[in-house]
């Protein structure tokens, strides 16, 4: 054995190199702005990559933290955040993809409880009363779309109504709910009234085909936002013959459709969001790669857009009508908020989580 | 193959044995990689790849720790990364065969079973100049090799593992002073249903891994002719097919239902002349690949197929005794249909490439160009060189070399209703520089490279507008370390020997060409900084045992590395013990393996775990009959 001096320090150092180099953690835990005025960002994340997070926006410091779930409970949110709607001091934060609901304290973002029983692709909350909260849910083969009754004391799922396809975004208006049936991976055109006292269908409102967001104006006049229907031809080109254009609804308290905004020429960048400001008169949505604005009298859709930028999600703070244009690059990177004012003019811009689709206001 | 009970470390003999018996061994492909002067290399010795015969060649560097490999867990899609480079950054090269897809750039290693390879070499760092399009981060080759004289030979290999998985391998060959002929052939399927702690459930729990399970099955003809005392020929065939379920991320509520069937024919034709100082070598080579995945939660159903010609006409000469030249023309005619690209796209690549080796006294030279004409657009030239001072038991080399890729199929005529290739992608380019030392003594050797490496117009897909599409929208540098170095510790009748891997890759985003101004100076996704592998080998008459542990640093999962997506490190300890036996003309060997002895919690990727503590029982049998010499 011949094994001299040098060759045993040679050896030693690349002993040392491979057990020393456990690279230092240096995740320190952000400091959190607690009972703090501002709002939530729901970073949807990278479909099945479990990336989802939530940030929050400070108003007085202007400033945004990042990652506030994980930072705070110590394990990561989920696939595919959906939505995050705020209800008397809690946050239900729906993970599609995770099928779940977390729940989590407004105040010190500290997790309630997570919801999972039944929910199998669950995509918006409502706050119906102080006991009662609905979550709507796509089903898993992206069709049967119910609601899911959740007992806000015990924070279960307590009844299941069936609704429609792709069941989506729900809204509270003369203590009835209306649900919208986007389709999910298929084809409906009805908005759904639900009695919560009897957690029961009591009428549908047809309306342009797959609705998918519903606002009330001042008036109390129901906005409906419909995507449309994409059918293609092998090419994947539009086939316009069977396809539908995205529209929006107006519907009185009667609930009847008083006119309809329709697009006539189907695109590929359909509506997927549909937000009113704090007024009641004017609404966002996003259409074609833009967002545009229409106030509640107008009577044809608007030429041109309001930002002629494409954004993932929209929302306007109730606080000062600013609209938050969530901006996603890629869904393996940061994406950005960029704070718009009412005339259009951009105000600032955040980075957030990955792909940031909406806001959520407490 | 070398059995164990004939030494475990045969490494030496059996590059000692393809040297002197060169003239009794066809390598049906090109030498190329004797000009890889200057580079980093990993040779994996028969008895190690011995060892892990049941898996497929990235199972085998995976266990072993050479390399970087991305999956989303054991079968499945798997790709090489070698520092820090993409998914369509390794070539792989099977006997002179390109096996990157045409359609995506990739090769999926997890099709590709161990037991259908002889030998794999891996050399890291860039060599377009000899291999081509795509090997920008590294080049694995994968050969056969045709014996001639050997007699007759019969192998089987039976295998069982944890979670439902069987292996089961035939081969046998004939060859006499003419003729060469070798089948083999196998069948493996794993159900994988193993369980895991699901850390993303709420509290925690424990699970059985859902919709894992993956059937291979594939065979191997081979046949070789020497024509006359200076000409050759030989021609081998591979079928395989393949079925994956694709399951989803564990913290996923659904169980997926997606499946991928991988179908494809693999053919080449060789024919060789060999005089005393000019060889002439004419390949040919066939390509089929179907893939079918489907989703039905998705409504998915995304069928494509590739297909490949090639011809390639090498002339080798020696000139004097210092001189070696190889010259080549290549030319590729690929094609594919798929239900998302309209109509069959198709294309003609022809590459015409030199590389000469010049030895002088201690010095060896490696100069090397390619130039391809692709359709009818030339790609960048492709020039290298490579320098290496045998100085005693000290080696010092550096090499330069540029290398590209040229955009895939998918990348330029990708056509659905939510994504749109880009017609006017350029080729990423790189420059890469490396220097390093190999050390040689008697009981120990080492070797240690640095590498500095720039790619641009670094191809990624994002969404524009109302479609994701490709771009080059990336500058990554690359730099780090690699070294490895293995001791013999020879103890009376029990042998040892340690061997230690380590390297460092720095990877990152120099210049963003979007909107991604966060990812920055950011280290690239799925790229641990630090890996690291430990192994020792000790046998003891006809026992052998082998014990390795491998270290995976910290891996960001999103662009921006934030702390909280990243993947924790991980340390993977694998143990093997073997018993080999020989009587006259058989021989057999008892593997039993237990892997992640320390049943260690670890990711693929975030959702995908790996399984915990498993065992595999094997038993290979060997007949050989030697012709009467």
């Amino acid at each position: 054995m011949s094994l001299n001096f040098r060759s045993l320090i040679s050896v030693c150092i690349l002993c040392s190199l491979l057990f020393c180099f456990q690279s230092c953690d240096n995740s320190q835990e952000p400091e959190l702005p607690r009972g703090a005025t501002g709002f939530f960002i729901v970073n949807e994340g990278g479909f099945g990559n479990n990336n989802s997070s939530l940030s929050f926006f400070d108003r007085g410091l202007q400033k945004v933290t990042n990652n506030i779930f994980e930072a705070k409970n110590a394990r990561p949110l989920g696939d595919q955040a959906q939505s995050a709607t705020e209800f008397e001091g809690r946050l239900y934060v729906v993970v599609q993809n995770s099928g779940k609901v977390e729940v989590i304290n407004s105040d010190d973002f500290s997790s309630v409880a997570t919801i999972t029983d039944g929910l199998q692709s669950p995509r918006y909350f409502l706050g119906v009363s102080s006991t009662k909260g609905y979550v709507s849910d796509w089903g898993s083969d992206g069709l049967t779309g119910t609601i899911k009754v959740i007992d806000l004391n015990s924070l279960k799922v307590t009844s299941t109504i069936a609704v429609g396809k792709g069941t989506n975004h729900m809204i509270l208006k003369d203590n009835k709910v209306y649900a919208a049936n986007s389709g999910g991976f298929g084809r409906d055109n009805r908005v759904a009234i639900i009695d919560p006292s009897t957690d029961k269908v009591s009428q549908y409102i047809t309306v342009g085909d797959n609705p998918v967001k519903l606002q009330v104006d001042a008036t109390g006049n129901l906005w409906v936002g419909s995507a449309g229907f994409l059918a293609f031809n092998p090419d994947f080109s539009i086939d316009t013959k069977n396809s539908t254009g995205s529209s929006i609804s107006k519907i009185n308290s009667e609930n009847k459709e008083l006119i309809r905004f329709s697009y006539l020429v189907p695109t590929y960048g359909t509506i997927s969001a549909l937000e009113i400001n704090k007024g009641g008169n004017t609404l966002y949505y996003i259409y074609d790669n833009a967002i545009y604005s229409l106030t509640t009298d107008a009577n044809v859709v608007p030429a041109r857009p309001f930002i002629a930028k494409g954004y993932y999600g929209i929302s306007v703070d109730p606080f000062d009508d600013s609209i938050i244009a969530c901006y996603a690059p890629n869904f393996s990177g940061p994406g950005k908020i960029d704070i718009y004012n009412p005339g259009g003019g951009l105000l600032s811009s955040f980075d957030v989580g990955i792909a940031p689709n909406g806001c959520a206001f407490r | 193959m070398a059995l164990l009970a004939n030494g475990a470390f045969a490494q030496q003999e059996q590059v000692a044995d393809s040297v002197i018996q060169l003239s009794e061994v066809i390598v049906s492909s090109s030498r190329l990689e004797s000009y890889a002067t200057g580079h980093f290399a990993y040779s994996i010795d028969s008895t190690q790849k011995q060892l892990l015969i049941n898996g497929s060649v990235s199972d085998v560097l995976r266990k072993l720790g050479i390399g970087h490999f991305r999956s989303y867990g054991v079968g499945g899609v798997t790709t090489a990364s070698f520092r820090g480079s993409g998914a369509s950054h390794t070539s792989v090269v099977w006997n002179g065969v390109t096996l990157q897809s045409p359609l995506n750039g990739q090769t999926d290693l997890s099709l590709i079973p161990a037991f259908l390879i002889d030998d794999i070499t891996i050399q890291a760092g860039g060599t377009v100049s000899l291999y081509g399009s795509g090997a920008i981060g590294g080049t694995m080759s994968l050969h056969s090799r045709a014996k001639f004289n050997e007699g007759l030979s019969l192998q089987s290999a039976n295998h069982v593992a944890s979670f439902g998985n069987y292996f089961n391998g035939i081969a046998a060959g004939y060859s006499n002073e003419r003729w060469c002929f070798a089948s083999k052939a196998f069948h493996i399927s794993a159900r994988n249903d193993f369980e895991y702690r699901n850390k993303y459930a709420v509290p925690s729990k424990n699970e059985t891994r859902q919709h894992n399970s993956f059937e291979q099955w594939g065979i191997l003809q081979e046949a070789d002719v020497r024509l006359n005392h200076d000409q050759s020929a030989g021609i081998k065939f591979w079928y395989q097919d393949n079925h994956f379920e694709v399951p989803n991320s564990i913290a996923v509520a659904r169980t997926s239902q997606a499946t991928q069937r991988d179908q494809f024919y693999r053919s080449v034709a060789t024919w060789r002349l060999d005089k005393s100082h000019n060889h002439f070598s004419y390949r040919f080579n066939h390509v089929a690949h179907l893939l079918d995945y489907r989703d039905p939660y998705t409504s998915t159903s995304s069928l494509s197929r590739f297909e490949s010609f090639n011809n390639t006409l090498e002339h080798v000469a020696s000139i004097g005794n210092v001189i070696e030249a190889t010259s080549g023309i290549t030319n590729i005619h690929e094609s594919s249909t798929a239900v998302e690209i309209a109509g069959k796209p198709s294309r003609n690549r022809t590459a015409l490439y030199t590389a000469w080796m010049y030895q002088l006294k201690k010095l060896k030279t490696t100069l090397g160009i390619r130039e391809e004409i692709v359709g009818n657009e030339f790609t960048p030239v492709a020039p290298s060189l490579g320098l290496e001072i045998h100085a005693g038991a000290l080696t010092p080399f550096l090499s330069v070399t540029r290398n590209y890729r040229i955009p895939t199929f998918n990348d330029l005529y990708w056509n659905d209703a939510g994504a749109h290739g880009n017609k006017s992608l350029k080729p990423e380019l790189s420059w890469s520089e490396e220097a390093g030392i190999r050390i040689h003594r008697k009981f120990w050797q080492a070797q240690m490279a640095a590498f500095n490496s720039l790619v641009d117009n670094w191809i990624l897909w994002s969404p524009q507008g109302n479609f994701w599409t490709p771009g080059n929208i990336r500058q990554v540098w690359s730099r780090g370390l690699e070294s490895n170095a293995s001791i013999q510790l020879p103890l009376g009748s029990i042998t040892s020997e340690l061997s230690l891997r380590y390297s460092y890759t720095r990877a990152t985003n120099r210049r963003v060409y979007d909107n991604s101004n966060s990812e920055l100076g950011k280290q690239l996704f799925f790229t641990p900084q630090h890996e690291g592998t430990a192994m020792l080998r000790t046998q003891w008459r006809r026992v052998a045992w082998m014990l390795n542990g491998t270290y995976t640093g910290k891996q960001y999962t999103d662009g921006s590395n934030n702390e909280y997506f990243a993947m924790k490190p991980y340390v993977l300890v694998n143990s093997w013990l073997t018993y080999g036996f020989m009587h006259k003309h058989y021989s057999a060997d008892f593997t039993f393996e237990c892997n992640n002895l320390f049943g260690q919690y670890a990711e693929a990727r975030p959702g995908y775990p790996l399984p915990g503590r498993n065992f595999r029982l094997g038993i290979n049998f060997r007949f050989t009959k030697p012709n009467q010499k």
